[in-house]
């Protein structure tokens, strides 16, 4: 038998009635790098809680250089050497960064009285190796997505952690800054440092690992060498199907431009922004997090307010000062967080359906319910929402069905564009896929789409043309024919500002 | 030059500066020795007040109920003392403490162990401690025959020319300033409010930091309590009615950001001596001082904008360093 570190056995873990993980295994050896991936949903996030101790796992066995252990909280896995990177960094914005590196154990005396000069020393001495950009005693808030993730690496180091769990750290880093990472990842496994590093780029995993475990639903689906497995049997390994099952063929005839935004600039956010979308067309619109992609939609919605620019629909230039505007042009947005701003939980189904279209059930200004609660059947027949009741409200659904009634509500209005934020964040692969032949249908019927996405197969699965932005400007246009993985990833990569120069 | 700038508080400085100047061309009578002395007299309670909502507002709660415990912690320790005239003042000044501290702790379990909205279960409380110090004082008075000379000089008492309640405040502000800068506990203290879900992946316990800041605040506010029944020789369960007002103004005068996790003690020290100098100045203009609730309010106001577009130009310009805007 090999050497392992740690290694995990018929882990199960279930919230409420949702099963997150339902017997996976997981073997890392020491000094090893190790890939994890899966889809998103997969269980891969939940898995390292239980590996942390943030999470209790209901059954399963983790062993730790053979010994058997159970932690129940991140303190005790800290104590035996296991320190992780979160995917959303677990940081305090005002506090300085030497503050971020030793929260939780900081150096102090027996009173309690924190040792600055020893914990500023040890900052830097931690940090200098990393980054030598990087001042200590800077707020967090004044650093970058990378500079951060350096700081929590430096956190780890300080509690002189044998295992590291690196939860996908690359996925808001440029290429320079990959390559960065990279070169610590290597330093810190020569110096024999265990590290699981969960990525959705097959870049990472060639680069950086030599073993990868795929997740799927929830489940574990098999470990391969890097070197062993082939990139389309490990595609396959993590969606379970081929992709052509997973989006539904096009029917959608595509006809005149329906909307265009013309040099659409906002300082600090985006600039110099143009693309028009078509009648039946799907517009995808991609790049890295925080790209300026939900801050330029937002701006065609009338959330924002751009300082240039205009926006022109159906060949006339129309202003647009709020939400409400955005609506009576017939341009409806459906946002990123459902929860928050798609939903309201206090009211039933066939409520939040016409919350924003009531006008078109008053009589008198009275609500005439009945009219109201026959247009939400019918449209939730349409759209086929799996609910028992339309009176209950939308948090008694499934995520999915959830995303359904925020869709119900956009077609309530009588719309011409539709925007949709990550219309399948959060949702599992089935629910998925009717959210995709839902949008198909839509744009068959006639609806323009502009459609943000991260999830590269979703861009190239559903759309008709691609809009790559990074840093707040368009890097390129594309159509579907001449569009790939490694074409799109090269332009939401690249550096705009040079290619001006 | 730039060191000058560059200091966080400096859009204050400023602000409290202009104030004076203000001020000072209006009514220059306001800048005798003996009435800046008064001034500070007057308003030391307020500034140990702010000290106590600042650690509070620091972890995003609030504490709407220190008006009451100041009532509370007044009456208990006054009304003790005019029973008890043998025993030393130390006495009551610990009376005061401990009573504001249990207060403090209340609020710290009901809104740090039993998850109660901060701004709830301090009305809540606000109501019971204001109810407890009627229920203890019986609705009577004291005045000034019934207190012993040394209850009345541990805070209307001078020492090296200045009043005794002064000296507490700059005591207060000291420790506060230590405490809040190089005790675990302290950061920790900004730690929860600057992320809780952090703090949480750090391993701290939320429920219990709250409990300690709460605990400072009822605290302090007994203390207060005590020495403003020593300051004015007056005791009544009344007293300190909307105070808990002033002090989150204070707060909020000096940069105490209200969604938690920043707060420095000077902004507080310039939040306090801000207000000062406007209650005061505004007594002293003739016609203007039925105004005064109503300008103190529209001055808040301006202070915050002006604050508000402060902080939000520093942020951008830590932003532009890293390169981030484009």
């Amino acid at each position: 038998m090999e050497d392992y570190i740690l290694e995990l056995k018929d882990v199960v873990k279930t919230f409420g009635g949702v099963t997150a993980l339902n017997g996976v295994h997981f073997q890392l050896k020491k000094g090893e790098i190790h890939a994890l991936m899966g889809e998103n949903g997969a269980g891969k996030s939940t898995f390292i809680k239980v590996i942390t101790g943030v999470h209790q796992p209901d059954s399963g066995t983790m062993l730790l250089e053979g010994e058997r252990v159970t932690f129940r909280n991140t303190q005790d896995s800290a104590k035996m050497g296991i320190a992780a990177i979160y995917q959303h960094v677990t940081a305090f914005p005002d506090l300085s960064v030497t503050e971020n590196i030793f929260m939780g154990q900081e150096i102090k005396n027996k009173l309690g009285v924190y040792n600055w000069r020893l914990m500023t020393k040890r900052a830097k001495e931690l940090i200098s190796p990393l980054s030598s950009e990087i001042n200590v005693s800077k707020p967090m808030s004044a650093l970058s997505v990378a500079q951060q993730q350096l700081v929590e690496i430096a956190k780890a180091l300080s509690r002189d952690a044998r295992i590291l769990i690196m939860d996908e750290p690359t996925a808001s880093l440029t290429k320079h800054e990959c390559e960065e990472l990279y070169r610590i990842a290597e330093e810190l496994r020569d110096n024999g440092v265990s590290i699981i590093f969960i990525t959705h780029k097959f870049e990472d995993m060639y680069r950086l690992a030599t073993r990868v475990t795929v997740f799927r639903d929830s489940q574990y689906i098999g470990a391969w060498d890097v070197d062993k497995i082939s990139n389309q049997k490990l595609i396959a390994e993590m969606v379970g199907r081929e992709l052509s099952q997973m989006y539904p063929e096009k029917t959608a005839q595509i006809g005149e431009t329906v909307l265009s935004v013309n040099h659409l600039s906002k300082e600090g956010y985006f600039r110099d922004i143009s693309f028009d979308v078509k009648k039946g067309e799907i517009l995808a619109l991609t790049g890295l997090v925080g790209a300026g992609r939900t801050e330029v939609v937002q701006s065609v919605f009338g959330i924002m307010k751009p300082d240039e620019g205009s926006i022109t629909l159906e060949g006339k230039e129309i202003k647009i000062n709020s939400p409400i505007d955005a609506l009576a042009y017939g341009i409806g947005l459906l946002p990123e967080d459902r929860q928050i701003q798609g939903l309201v939980n206090e009211l039933p189904i066939y409520e939040n359906v016409s919350s924003a279209s009531l006008k078109k059930f008053q009589k008198n200004s009275i609500i005439d319910v009945k009219a109201e609660m026959l247009n939400a059947i019918d449209l939730c027949q349409k759209i086929q929402l799996k609910a028992k009741d339309i009176a209950a409200p939308p948090s008694s659904l499934s995520g999915g069905n959830q995303q359904k009634v925020v869709f119900a509500k956009m077609l309530s209005c009588d719309l011409k564009v539709l925007i949709m934020d990550e219309p399948t964040k959060g949702i599992d692969v089935g629910a998925k896929n009717s959210i995709y032949e839902i949008m198909n249908e839509l744009a068959a019927s006639g609806y323009a789409i502009i459609m943000i996405s991260s999830e590269m197969p979703e861009v190239l699965g559903m759309a008709d043309r691609i809009v790559v932005m990074k840093s707040g400007r368009v890097t390129g246009e594309f159509d579907i024919k001449e569009a790939t993985q490694e074409i799109l990833l090269e332009a939401s990569l690249m550096n705009a500002k040079k290619e001006e120069a | 030059m730039k060191k000058i700038t560059g200091y966080k508080n400096f859009g204050l400085l400023v602000g409290l500066v202009g104030l004076l100047i203000i001020a000072a061309i209006i009514t220059p009578s306001m800048y005798s020795p003996s009435s800046l002395i008064s001034m500070l007299r007057n308003n030391a309670i307020f500034g140990m007040l702010a000290v106590g909502e600042m650690f509070v507002l620091i972890t995003g709660g609030i504490d709407i109920s220190i008006g009451s415990i100041l009532s509370l912690a007044g009456v208990v320790s006054a009304m003790q003392m005019s029973k008890h005239m043998e025993l030393p003042t130390v006495v009551w000044v610990a009376v005061g403490l401990g009573v504001g501290l249990i207060c403090g702790l209340v609020n710290g379990i009901l809104i740090g162990k039993l998850k109660i909205v901060p701004m709830i279960a301090t009305l809540g409380t606000m109501y019971i401690f204001r109810g407890m110090s009627f229920l203890v004082s019986g609705g009577e008075w004291l005045f000034p025959h019934q207190f012993t000379e040394s209850f009345i000089n541990c805070a209307a008492g001078k020492t090296f020319g200045l009043y005794n309640v002064i000296w507490f405040e700059v005591i207060v502000l000291v420790l506060a300033g230590v405490f809040m800068n190089v005790f675990t506990v302290g950061r920790r203290i900004f730690a929860i409010g600057t992320n809780v879900e952090s703090a949480h992946v750090a391993g701290i316990n939320d429920g219990n930091i709250k409990l300690v800041a709460y605990g400072i605040c009822g605290a302090l506010a007994g203390l207060c309590g005590m020495l403003y029944t020593a300051n004015y020789a007056m005791c009544s369960y009344t007293m300190g009615e909307g105070y808990e007002m002033t002090a989150i103004a204070i707060c909020i005068l000096g940069g105490v950001a209200i969604t938690g996790g920043r707060a420095t003690i000077d902004g507080v020290i310039i939040g306090n001596l801000m207000m000062s100098v406007i209650t005061y100045f505004i007594s002293l203009l003739p016609g203007l001082s039925v105004w005064q609730d109503a300008i103190q309010g529209a001055i808040i106001i301006v202070a915050v904008l002006i604050n508000v577009s402060m902080i939000k130009a520093a942020d951008k310009r830590l932003l532009k360093e890293r390169g981030a805007l484009i």
